[in-house]
């Protein structure tokens, strides 16, 4: 499904970041992206979410050989991935309802249809009665709550985490965990960047290590809660 | 079904980019609203001149006037005025008549005064003439040459050259004003494309979102454009407003002064509908000029 060959990175003239990425991820596969700071997780989730081409390599995505797509060509593909950002992006102007509808009004769904679909998952996320709140007056884990309901409203294949229990205390972080689990079940492929040694052992999914550039495939336990 | 409703209503004011943020908006609407209020009284003065020139056109088309020189020591007899009054006449859809000197007081009372002692000036005789439009047969030629028969030393003016100097400046006048217009009107384009690129930079970080989350190009611009015709409507309409005040203030000083001076301005219904649309032209030309820049610096995004 997604395929990583002799993938490498290089900012313009700069040294190569990541090279030599070799690695395959299975639909419905579960991988948490591990390795100290600084190692090129967000660069490689980056890589994943195609907010950067790699110079080097090839990358195969939902069966298309990334190399020569156009920015139109592109999109489809990009719709296919929910990213759940480190920092949530969520847009404070809009309320929690229009930030988690936003990738449906983008693909122009009916206002009707998609008003149940908001409305259903955000329920499932337990924000249902912040539906008209604004980010700026919702926590920490509410706010992660609604960035996952905004990656995951429009189906996403691939599901991409950035550090999501980075901000939040053990215990919000490991529901959080058992929510992505859940997806995971539904069949949707989920690769999540965490420096959380606890949560990696405690979920025993395989992991995908970054060092010195290169990432190393580790198999998991497989001891899920 | 009043929730509906409210929904419905507030969905097409839902920004997805905060662009209803920040200063840019207020400096568009009042340059906007600057350039329509000054391209209003363009328009209204391209109006004016356009109705002012079909008036002298129609006031002086075949019209002409022969003079007989003052002169003391061979004065012209009024019978020989009167012959040639008659020889005229006999032309085919011509007809003359001698200005009286209530006319002539009328013609030159606006530079020496009503109480004129006019019999004692020495003012030429006026024959004024007027030619029937189709006719071909009695040409200023003709005319001219038939007062010269009777009286030598008759003069014939025909004003025609006076008019077409007039009509030719009134032209290039004319096409000043529309160049000036749209010269505003390409001045606002800019000042929105140039307010599109700032704002474009300053919501980078929520175009790259949009962007990821499968935006297209297209829809971004299409925020960007909605907004800008907004922001132009509303700057447009005031300066409509304002370039209706000038004009009644305009009108009621000219008041006083009668159409001597300056002629009245009278706008056809053709010519108001263009006024009252000046804010949507303005808002299109916003909404395009921002559609383009948007559309244009999005295409160097990699």
């Amino acid at each position: 499904m997604i395929q990583f060959e002799k993938v490498a990175l290089r900012y313009e003239t700069g040294p190569e970041i990541l090279h030599d990425l070799n690695f395959t991820l299975e639909p419905g596969s579960f991988h948490f992206l591990t390795g100290p700071s600084g190692a090129g997780k967000s660069t490689m989730l980056k890589l994943l979410y195609l907010g950067l081409r790699p110079t080097g390599g090839k990358i195969m995505m939902f069966g298309q050989d990334l190399h020569g797509l156009t920015r139109e060509t592109i999109l489809p593909l990009r719709r296919q991935i929910g990213v759940v950002f480190q920092d949530f992006r969520l847009l404070d102007h809009l309320s929690v309802f229009d930030n988690v509808a936003l990738p449906l009004r983008i693909v122009g769904r009916e206002e009707k249809e998609l008003k149940s679909n908001v409305n259903e998952l955000l329920k499932w996320v337990g924000l249902g009665d912040h539906v008209k709140s604004r980010p700026p007056t919702l926590s920490g884990g509410q706010k992660q709550r609604v960035a996952i309901a905004r990656a995951i409203i429009s189906r996403p294949r691939l599901l991409l985490a950035d550090e999501p229990t980075g901000n939040l205390d053990d215990a919000i972080g490991m529901r959080l965990l058992h929510l992505f689990d859940e997806l995971n079940r539904m069949g949707t492929t989920i690769v999540v960047a965490t420096h959380n040694e606890g949560l990696v052992q405690e979920f025993g999914h395989p992991q995908l290590h970054l060092g010195q550039g290169s990432v190393s495939v580790i198999a998991g336990s497989k001891k899920a809660a | 079904m009043t929730k509906a409703k409210n929904n419905k209503k507030r969905a097409p004011k839902r920004y997805d980019l905060p662009l209803h943020r920040g200063s840019g908006g207020h400096l568009v609407s009042w340059t906007i609203g600057v350039m329509s209020y000054l391209t209003v009284l363009v328009m209204v003065l391209v109006f004016a001149l356009t109705s002012a020139q079909s008036v002298w056109q129609a006031g002086l088309s075949g019209r002409m006037t022969i003079e007989i020189p003052y002169n003391k020591s061979n004065m012209v007899s009024a019978d020989k005025q009167n012959d040639l009054v008659r020889e005229l006449n006999k032309l085919s859809g011509v007809s003359a008549r001698i200005l009286s000197l209530e006319d002539i007081g009328a013609l030159v009372g606006p530079w020496l005064g009503t109480g004129a002692a006019l019999a004692e000036l020495p003012l030429p005789v006026m024959i004024d003439i007027t030619r029937a439009d189709n006719n071909r047969a009695a040409t200023p030629a003709l005319i001219g040459e038939t007062a010269k028969k009777t009286i030598p030393t008759a003069v014939l003016d025909t004003h025609e050259e006076w008019l077409a100097d007039l009509m030719q400046l009134a032209k290039a006048c004319r096409m000043v004003l529309i160049a000036i217009s749209l010269i505003l009107g390409f001045t606002a384009a800019l000042t929105v494309a140039a307010t599109s690129r700032t704002r474009l930079a300053l919501h980078k970080e929520e175009v790259d979102l949009l962007h990821l989350i499968g935006a297209t190009d297209s829809y971004i611009a299409t925020q960007f454009q909605r907004q800008a015709f907004r922001l132009a409507i509303e700057g447009a309409a005031g300066g409509l407003f304002a370039a209706l005040l000038t004009m009644a203030g305009i009108g009621m000083a000219k008041q006083g002064l009668g159409d001597t001076l300056l002629p009245g301005i009278h706008l056809s219904p053709l010519q108001w509908l263009w006024l009252v649309l000046t804010p949507l032209i303005a808002g299109v030309i916003a909404m395009v000029a921002s559609r383009f820049t948007v559309l244009y610096a999005l295409r160097k995004v990699p």
